[in-house]
């Protein structure tokens, strides 16, 4: 079967204001075969929303080309975009009008109408639970309600090929709940293929059939979860958050020649959460080792031996973010 | 193709849902109008009298035509009197006809001279003056010329309502007369009249069309440039409107009446001289006496001019009939204006001025949404889905001409609607004539959604749209008079508010000349629209 995606050395360059050139984009490759979940995990800035605006006909790639089930974004876009539902980041719906009269207006855009648009519109609002507020503006919507319509308008016309960047960004768990059940449901029960993209392990964890890893508009990672996951070994992590004081820059590798079975010590500074805010996530040290359970003691007692005030402790299991930090040193962020 | 259609029915259905926009669009502009309606016009028993006997000063300078000097027989004995034409089966000179009429000639006309005067016309009919003419009748029975019928009215069988407009405009103008241009204007920017009525020296000479006279090899000389102003007060832009449209309107039946006359007297004064010079007449002694012509030379002249039948005649028939047909097509206008109430005709104006002054806006923030729907990423999911960029462009274009045209008609038929409330009884002020309104409407949305288009295309961020939009809205607002005063036309005119505006008038006037009007917005309006959208191409990305 031929797959559903498939891109060849996309690039795309965009020009900032002032005059500099940003790669956000360099080169990618890679397919998705028809039925799977393939999540982008890449941090803020990595250039997910840029790729995935090349591959639905949002943005003109400055090279390379993608196609969808066959047809070339670039060359036959009207074919590729029958093919595709786009479900994008922004709440993409009119705010004055209401719920069905956004699904009735983009039915349309994708060609519907008469009965079948009214058929459909009835099916999509039933699915995402809406039914009893269709005709209340969208302004009026809460912001998990909000979101389930902006899927919605993806699915009117059932395409076969799904896309979805960050669907659950700002919304309360329960909504977020709901909407990656949606999204195995649409694997599932209707045989869609899904791409999704995150910046939260958790998500491309549960959700994924396969993985890309994105950073700096390069896919540094891809395959299945396990086959990633082996990459960075067998090795448990063991994450412990420190408090303001800084760590000198020789510190870590002092500290993992003191304990046998460490392999690999990551600082990660303290960091604020957003510019001017007061709150910050704690400095953090990150050690890789064989068989966590025994490092951990020896290491507090280092630690603490050092006069560093120790403020929370996490051995894992190796997960999708181990691999992230293995190849780039850096933590994917909330 | 339909989905254009269903891109431009979304902006429609986007903006009726919006409170605010319906806040600025519609109500605004209705309570504005209104509010000035009032202010302006007032309302009460006094409202209907205010536009009845307004102060009008009149400057005739008007020196006249000389008929026989222009058709170059001057040097020669031979008068216009010796022109005979067979009216109603009796021969009758020229002259004679002429004669018994002086309310179209100089006081002095002899057989020698016949000095039309168009300039006494327009003064007489402005005064509603009786002219008395030599046999000292009086004036409506001195422009009932037995002699000369007018085709037009008997054929329109409305012989009976001749007269019907002598008793109008007296009601309408109290005229006042002076010599000097100068100080009638003065005397309206004192405020002692509402408008100066200035007729230049060369308003007949202009008149009358230019004749070739074959022999002769000359041509009409021109002379002293013929204009008529209109000086109006600054402080009654409404009454110097009415006296405007008033004089325009008579203006244009002269101009009319004076085309068929100056081919009349062309055929009539080519077909003698080519008889004089095939028989060889010397023109410079010409005397018909004195000459020694054949028999059957002088048969073949007069027999030539008898055979000229009456109806040759019959412009100047029409044009000395204040009743016919001609004059009478200006009629109903003059009769609207008086039983309009003074806030009805306001309503006319500055609902005019409003609607399309607000036209403006919403042309061009009715464009700039684009970067709104660019920020919601709708106008992005738009790209996405399976539909051309160039439908995407023309539902946006097209969307926004619909939301344009849609407000100036809401807002004309609010403001026509108020109107017969405040008077009590349906009254339409824009006219009846559906087709006619549609079309002016549709002139005034291109244009200003064309504008629209442009500003948006042109400047780079919304921001600067939000700063330039009103800026360039005011100013052709302020030209064009949207703001109560009017600037003189020939600066009004680089505004196309004026012609909006001028459009919208005429409507209400019953007046026919929408043609220039409608005609200059639909072609400022194409050229924006298409450059435009040349330029707003590139909105369209993200
Ligand atoms: N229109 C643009 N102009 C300039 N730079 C851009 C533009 N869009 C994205 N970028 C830059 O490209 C990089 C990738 O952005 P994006 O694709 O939005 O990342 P992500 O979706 O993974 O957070 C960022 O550095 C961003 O600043
Ligand atoms: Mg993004």
């Amino acid at each position: 079967m031929p797959p559903m995606v498939q891109t060849q050395k996309l690039c795309k360059s965009f020009r900032r204001s002032d005059g500099s050139m940003v790669d956000a984009v360099k080169g990618v490759t890679f397919d998705i075969e028809k039925g799977e979940i393939f999540s982008l995990l890449g941090p803020n800035g990595a250039g997910k929303t840029t790729l995935i605006s090349m591959i639905s006909g949002l943005l003109a790639p400055t090279e390379g080309d993608a196609t969808i089930g066959g047809f070339s974004i670039t060359q036959q876009p009207i074919e590729a975009k029958k093919l595709m539902g786009f479900i994008p980041q922004e709440i993409a719906l009119y705010p004055e009008l209401s719920a069905r009269q956004n699904l009735l207006f983009f039915g349309r855009m994708y060609g519907l109408g008469g009965k079948e648009l009214n058929r459909r519109v009835d099916e999509v609002l039933a699915f995402i639970d809406l039914a009893d507020r269709q005709k209340d503006r969208i302004d009026t919507f809460s912001g998990g309600m909000k979101r389930r319509v902006n899927i919605a308008v993806g699915l009117l016309h059932r395409p076969q090929l799904i896309y979805m960047d960050e669907p659950t960004v700002g919304i309360d768990p329960q909504n977020r709940r709901r909407i990656l059940d949606t999204v195995k449901q649409l694997r599932d029960q209707f045989q869609m293929t899904v791409l999704y993209t995150t910046h939260l392990m958790e998500e491309a964890q549960e959700l994924s059939d396969r993985v890309g890893i994105i950073d700096h508009g390069e896919i540094i990672a891809l395959g299945e979860q396990g086959e990633l996951t082996q990459q960075v070994g067998e090795e448990d992590r063991i994450e412990i958050g420190l408090g303001n004081r800084a760590v000198p820059a020789t510190y870590p590798a002092e500290l993992q020649a003191q304990i046998p079975g460490v392999t690999r010590i990551l600082y990660t500074p303290a960091e604020q959460l957003a510019e001017g805010s007061s709150q910050s996530t704690p400095a953090r040290l990150t050690a890789f080792a064989k068989r966590g359970r025994t490092a951990l003691p020896q290491l507090i007692q280092v630690l603490n031996k050092d006069g560093y005030e120790i403020q929370s402790v996490e051995v894992r299991e190796p997960d999708l973010e181990a691999v992230f930090l293995a190849l780039t040193g850096r933590a994917l962020r909330d | 193709m339909k989905k254009i259609w269903h891109i431009a029915a979304k902006e429609l259905q986007i903006v009726l849902r919006d409170r605010n926009l319906v806040l600025i669009m519609f109500l605004t502009p209705i309570v504005l109008a209104t509010i000035m309606g009032f202010a302006f016009g007032g309302v009460g028993d006094s409202a209907s009298s205010s536009f009845q006997h307004m102060p009008v000063v009149l400057v005739n300078l008007d020196t006249g035509f000389d008929l026989q000097q222009q058709i170059g027989v001057t040097e020669t004995n031979l008068s216009l009197n010796d022109l005979t034409f067979n009216v109603d089966g009796a021969p009758t000179s020229v002259g004679e006809l002429l004669q018994a009429n002086t309310d179209i000639t100089d006081t002095a006309l002899n057989a020698d001279s016949a000095n039309f005067n168009f300039g006494n016309q327009l003064a007489s009919i402005l005064a509603a003056t009786p002219l008395t003419d030599s046999n000292g009748l009086t004036s409506t029975t001195a422009f009932n010329l037995d002699e000369l019928t007018c085709p037009l009215l008997t054929e329109n069988g409305q012989e009976n309502q001749q007269f019907a407009f002598a008793g109008t405009l007296d009601d309408l103008f109290d005229v006042d007369e002076m010599a000097s241009a100068e100080a009638a204007r003065a005397a309206v920017d004192r405020g002692d009249y509402v408008a100066a009525v200035i007729i230049a020296p060369g308003f007949s000479n202009q008149m009358m069309p230019t004749f070739s006279v074959a022999g002769d090899g000359g041509e009409t000389t021109s002379g002293p440039a013929g204009e008529i102003e209109v000086y109006g007060s600054s402080g009654s832009p409404i009454s110097a409107l009415i006296v405007r449209s008033v004089v325009e309107g008579v203006v244009n039946q002269f101009t009319r009446i004076s085309v068929a006359l100056g081919a009349t007297v062309d055929s009539a004064v080519n077909i003698l001289l080519r008889n004089v010079s095939l028989a060889n007449f010397d023109l410079t002694n010409f005397n018909l006496a004195d000459l020694n012509i054949s028999t059957q030379t002088l048969n073949t002249i007069t027999g030539t001019l008898q055979t000229l039948d009456s109806s040759v005649l019959d412009p100047l028939g029409c044009l000395l009939t204040p009743g016919a047909s001609n004059l009478h097509v200006n009629q109903q206008p003059l009769d609207q204006t008086q039983t309009l109430d003074a806030f009805s005709y306001i309503m006319i104006v500055l609902g005019s001025a409003q609607a399309v002054f607000f036209a403006l806006f919403t042309g061009i923030f009715g464009m700039n949404s684009i970067y709104e729907e660019k920020r919601q990423w709708t106008l992005q999911r738009l790209i996405a889905s399976p539909t051309p960029p160039r439908y995407l462009l023309l539902g946006k274009l097209i969307g926004n001409l619909l939301v344009v045209a849609f407000q100036i008609s809401v807002l004309l038929l609010a403001f026509t609607v108020i109107a017969s409330l405040v008077r009590g009884a349906p009254t339409f002020i824009y006219g009846r004539n559906i087709p006619a309104f549609l079309l002016v409407v549709f002139a005034i949305a291109l244009f200003s959604s064309g504008l629209g288009v442009l500003v948006v295309g042109l400047f780079k961020t919304p921001e600067q749209v939000q700063f330039f939009g009103p800026m360039i809205s005011a100013t052709l607002g302020a030209l064009g008079g949207s703001f109560g005063f009017r600037l003189p036309p020939a600066v009004g005119r680089i505004s196309p508010i004026y012609w909006g505006v001028s459009a919208l008038e005429k409507l209400g006037a019953g007046e026919s000349g929408l043609a220039l009007d409608v005609g200059v917005l639909l072609a400022i309006g194409v050229v924006l629209f298409v450059v435009g959208a040349i330029l707003f191409r590139r909105r369209m990305t993200i």
